[in-house]
């Protein structure tokens, strides 16, 4: 999660200055992949396998690829500050080799460039990651790639709620029996964000609103039409 | 289409954003209410939505789950709710967005989770702050970003 670098105690429609990076930037090149044609992991009927706790994308179509794809986006926007032991699950279960040691690097710096979000999960923060929207950019194989528009709501005791959108690109790679992260980056472009939220009131804009209406909520899983 | 706790979870999930976009983009409507709603319960829910105000015809729209809870399941019966936000932009529409909470009550029949009572609390929490630029926020903005863009598919993962 990128809180917002200065969450500032902004009224509803106004805007915040500067937008933290929503999504890990890792860009890394990974070069020398030759993708196998595994079939899909477990005899797998789902896209998407639980594996210690990490959602791992295990259906080697382009369905598949763009379900693995929003799965890791959401959690690794859900973890990487929020949970760093989780993080690294997904990092080992979900990531190219190649890629491993350089996103935990990113990981840690980027909760040290981030100490406001830190400090918001250390009183008890809450968040959710949404995937609004996704494209299967392209898709070879043993390689594709998916372009997603994402956001994050985060709110806590002293940050009122909060919304931030971006877009990102996560390429993947099929090693073995599943998708693996080659590359997840932010795209230079701003990502769609509401100019209006009509409904926005006291009734329904605070913390304790949040907290209250969704306690016992979970995120939501991603997989494909056929499982 | 399975009978269990996620897969409740799941249709629900994938009804609830399908039902948002129709909502938003009325001509979908009656589709989504043929294919995914019991027939006892459809003109509820058609004429329900039909009080609603909705944005101009041709307005783009999205709908997307935030987050969800299964209430109660058991067999063949699953009561969800959902937090939803529906997106709406075009030419003459600032992009802008409404949130709620969906409660639905979901039977299994003939083979898959049908919708038989779906009811909307507006609002749901709404997050009022909202970072970045200016430029993020403008309808050419949306366009050019989400054109060809689909909405998920929520899955059991």
């Amino acid at each position: 999660m990128r809180v917002l670098d200065s969450p500032s105690p902004t009224k509803r429609a106004r805007r915040v200055a500067g937008m933290a990076a929503v999504f890990a930037v890792a860009v890394l090149a990974v070069g020398g992949f030759i993708a196998g044609r595994a079939t899909g992991a477990h005899g797998a009927t789902q896209s998407i396998m639980d594996v210690d706790g990490v959602p791992v994308g295990v259906r080697h179509s382009p369905a598949g690829a763009l379900a693995a794809a929003d799965s890791y986006l959401g959690s690794e926007q859900q973890t990487v500050e929020r949970d760093p032991v989780r993080f690294a699950a997904l990092v080992r279960e979900a990531y190219a080799p190649g890629l491993r040691d350089a996103a935990l690097r990113a990981a840690r710096d980027d909760r040290l460039r981030d100490p406001s979000g830190l400090a918001l999960w250390a009183r008890g923060g809450q968040s959710f990651v949404v995937i609004g929207a996704h494209h299967l950019d392209y898709y070879h194989g043993g390689m594709a790639e998916v372009r997603t528009w994402a956001g994050q709501v985060f709110w806590g005791p002293g940050t009122s709620p909060a919304q931030t959108w971006a877009l990102g690109r996560t390429t993947l790679v099929w090693i073995r029996d599943r998708w693996r992260v080659s590359a997840m980056d932010t795209l230079p472009s701003p990502g769609p964000a509401p100019a209006e939220t009509p409904q926005a009131g006291s009734r329904d804009d605070t913390t304790a609103v949040f907290d209250g209406l969704l306690r016992g909520f979970t995120a939501v899983r991603y997989g494909t039409a056929d499982g | 289409v399975l009978d269990t706790p996620a897969g409740a979870l799941a249709a629900a999930d994938n009804y609830v954003a399908a039902g948002i976009t129709a909502s938003l983009a009325r001509s979908e409507l009656r589709e989504f209410a043929d294919a995914l709603v019991a027939p006892a319960a459809r003109p509820s829910l058609l004429a329900t939505t039909a009080r609603l105000p909705s944005p101009p015809p041709g307005t783009n729209a999205i709908g997307t789950v935030v987050a969800h809870s299964l209430v109660s399941y058991a067999r063949a019966r699953a009561r969800v709710s959902a937090w939803e936000v529906g997106s709406y932009w075009g030419e003459s529409v600032a992009p802008t967005q409404y949130w709620a909470m969906a409660d639905l009550t979901l039977r299994f029949f003939g083979g898959r989770w049908q919708v038989t009572v779906l009811e909307e609390r507006l609002p749901g929490p709404v997050p009022a702050r909202i970072a970045g630029t200016s430029a993020a926020a403008t309808a050419g903005t949306w366009s050019q970003a989400l054109t060809g863009m689909s909405a998920p598919y929520y899955g059991m993962g």
